[in-house]
């Protein structure tokens, strides 16, 4: 357990790297914009200062419009994953959650297959098009009824609730792919669903930013709030309830937190595999298991992995755009391979 | 600690390894499409006066991707050696094709073409088992009408069988007893490999323009119509020329072409045949910055690129309302100019089915770019 002071300073570094990625990304693209230029630019878009223009109107767009709004948008995605993993590793002590695991992955790939078959698809809602709307409602309804059928006789078991988000994951996923196989009709629109399973931080724009945004950073905090009573987890359920910990109201609350943040960052990027998973274990082995820091230490730390490896994405062959989701873990894995076998003796979890 | 700073150490070099890519990438330049620069309209026009030839239009820059091409180079005869399919694999034909189970759309039309479509004992229906289509019996060609028509009324009759091209099983397709199946794909597919050995099965996934014209050249060989495709593909040819003679000298505004939209933006792609149609038709296509029609293009490339014209060819999602709604795309002449156009049904299986009916394709694109040069 590790003194405030300590993780204030740790949370102080990491706050500074993450703003250092998103400088570096903001600076850096497909297009050669000139780093005074793009300040300029900001601070005019903040009505800050009013420098004259020595830029093209396409160069203001391709940083204000494109650039900025996805670097903050993986940033976002990066941090809710991260704090969602390490929300449901600590809450069902299970290593191998991730914020896909207890359904919001296939939840979301239904309700995109549903929306592909049976909507307009050029349906849009306050600037998310019909298939984040959709993504978000698949992901959160598969949460619950995931948790529906793991409650029994008002009590949720942990390996019930990960056996049945697991159940439901293949279930509805077979459920699409066959829906998708099926209706022939749609066989040449089913291709847009490769995009979204493999998650791209793409085409985010303010409006979507504004209204998620809030809701991220509030579930981040709130999550932060919950640190000492997911602490008490980590002495199982009894134990919590033994040290005064209201295990059942907390287990909702929690579950609700990391569905509502990964449904968010889905919404945003669809299927970004990894990032979930294996930030909450780096931060661990770096910093040790206390949720106290864990939390907004992954959250910081999820960002910017996500920050970076986006800026790889668009730029390592530019102009082309790698698929994220395939970066996240060709990059992330052999640094937590490393990781883990460097400290595999002292890992506690 | 020691943790982090390995985390970093990795993210840096590979920042430093992509900055230095990045670098490099600005002193070469993107790939820009070559311009007819050799020739101006008065040099063509004062040599050859009237109709250019074939041969001597395929000496420019533009055409290498067809230049390349010669009847006389393509593999492949029955009973002799070899023929060699998209996927280079060797397929041999010992005796004359009296049966044939087309799964491919542009075979299909071909074989109408060359009038034997009394031996196609099954097509491509990629809508067959859809419990939610009212009609059971539909083609994947919907244009020609007059094909697509025709397949309908055989399929009713039971003359024809409808087979789904993506489920289908080796099983179904054996039952017809075919001499040979003609499939599409970039990947062989299920069926091909338990027919290996039993029935020879074509895999064509033209990427040139040259694959398109070549892979009619081979279809017309096995089916025993080698004169007669021979000189349909020499008439395409002569029909690119001519459309490429009309453009030749012409100002070539830029083109983004999108074929799909979600997840990332795709488009052309370099040496592609759409790309080649687009270049033909007298645009200069943005979409050769990109190795593949599967490569996600960057937004600010195309935002940068600022395009005259946007195609929409098979998107979807999009239109011209939600393109023009796109957030930083508002610089974009195209956009300001409402020079986008949404390719119909019947214009995306011409400009992107790889057919006999891809100087149709490349009129519709001619009428796009350049529409005073189109009657």
């Amino acid at each position: 357990v590790k003194s405030r002071r300590k993780i204030a300073s740790i949370l102080i570094l990491l706050s500074g790297l993450l703003f250092g990625a998103v400088l570096i990304s903001t600076a850096i693209g497909a297009v050669h914009v000139s780093p005074l230029s793009i300040l300029k630019m900001i601070l005019n878009g903040l009505h800050i200062a009013n420098f004259n223009p020595t830029w093209r109107g396409a160069d203001e767009d391709i940083i204000l419009q494109l650039r900025l709004p996805c670097v903050i948008g993986a940033a976002l995605v990066g941090s809710a994953l991260a704090v969602a993993g390490s929300l449901f590793q600590g809450l069902l002590r299970n290593p191998l959650a991730d914020p896909y695991l207890i359904g919001t992955s296939s939840g979301a790939l239904f309700g995109v297959t549903i929306a592909i078959i049976f909507l307009p698809t050029t349906l849009s809602m306050a600037g998310f098009g019909i298939t984040s709307i959709v993504a978000f409602v698949g992901a959160l309804g598969a949460v619950f009824l995931v948790y529906s059928l793991a409650r029994i006789g008002g009590r949720t078991h942990s390996v019930t609730i990960i056996l049945a988000g697991v159940a439901i994951n293949f279930l509805l996923t077979a459920i699409s792919w066959f829906l998708l196989d099926v209706v022939g009709e749609i066989q040449h629109k089913a291709s847009s669903v490769y995009g979204f399973l493999w998650g791209q931080v793409i085409g985010v724009d303010w409006d979507q930013l504004l209204i998620i945004a809030p809701f991220l950073l509030l579930g981040l905090i709130i999550a932060s709030l919950y640190a000492t009573r997911l602490n008490a987890f980590s002495l199982g359920e009894e134990g919590a309830a033994y040290v005064g910990v209201n295990v059942e109201r907390d287990k909702i609350a929690v579950l609700t937190l990391g569905a509502l943040l990964t449904a968010c960052a889905v919404s945003i990027a669809g299927l970004i595999g990894f990032v979930g998973l294996v930030i909450p274990h780096i931060v661990r082995l770096t910093f040790g298991p206390d949720n106290r820091l864990l939390i907004p230490a992954s959250a910081l730390a999820g960002a910017t992995f996500l920050v970076l490896t986006h800026l790889l994405a668009r730029t390592i062959i530019s102009p082309e755009v790698l698929r994220l989701g395939i970066l996240t873990a060709l990059i992330g894995g052999p640094v937590f391979l490393y990781l883990l076998v460097r400290y595999r003796k002292e890992y506690a979890f | 600690m020691k943790g982090l700073t390995i985390v970093l150490l990795v993210l840096v070099v590979a920042l430093a390894a992509s900055t230095g890519y990045l670098g490099y990438q600005v002193a070469t330049e993107p790939t820009k499409t070559e311009v007819l620069d050799d020739l101006t309209w008065d040099e063509i026009a004062t040599e050859v006066v009237g109709d250019l030839t074939w041969d001597e239009l395929s000496t420019m820059k533009a055409f290498t991707p067809v230049s390349g091409f010669s009847i006389a180079d393509v593999v492949g005869e029955i009973g002799g050696e070899n023929f060699v399919d998209d996927l280079d694999r060797k397929v041999s034909i010992d005796s004359a094709v009296e049966r044939i189970v087309c799964l491919n759309p542009a075979a299909t039309e071909m074989i109408f073409d060359l009038g034997i479509d009394s031996k196609l004992v099954a097509v491509s229906d990629s809508w067959s088992g859809n419990a939610f289509a009212p009609d059971p019996v539909e083609s994947w060609i919907e244009t020609p009408e007059d094909i697509d028509n025709e397949i309908e009324a055989r399929v009713s009759a039971g003359e024809l069988t409808a087979l789904n091209a993506f489920s289908v099983g080796a099983e179904a397709i054996l039952d017809l007893e075919p001499d040979v199946v003609f499939a599409f794909g970039y990947t062989l597919p299920a069926y091909a490999e338990d027919l290996q050995d039993i029935v020879p099965v074509f895999c064509f996934s033209p990427t040139t323009l040259a694959d398109v014209l070549e892979n009619l050249v081979v279809i017309g060989r096995i089916v025993g119509k080698e004169t007669e495709a021979n000189n349909m593909v020499e008439a395409i040819k002569a029909g690119i020329a001519d459309i490429a003679s009309l453009t030749v000298d012409k100002s070539k505004p830029k083109v983004f072409c999108e074929i799909n939209y979600y997840g990332g933006i795709y488009t052309t792609g370099n040496d592609s045949f759409l790309s080649s149609l687009i270049i033909l038709a007298g645009g200069e296509d943005i979409g050769t910055a990109v190795s593949s029609d599967n490569a996600i293009i960057s937004e600010e490339y195309i935002v940068d690129s600022q395009p005259e014209i946007i195609i929409l060819l098979d998107t979807p999602w999009e239109t011209a309302v939600t393109v023009e709604g796109r957030s930083g795309w508002n610089t974009i002449p195209a956009v300001t100019n409402g020079k986008i156009y949404e390719a119909t049904t019947e214009d995306r299986d011409l400009i992107q089915r790889s057919g006999p009916r891809i100087v149709e394709g490349l009129k519709v694109l001619l009428g796009i770019i350049h529409p005073e040069l189109s009657e």
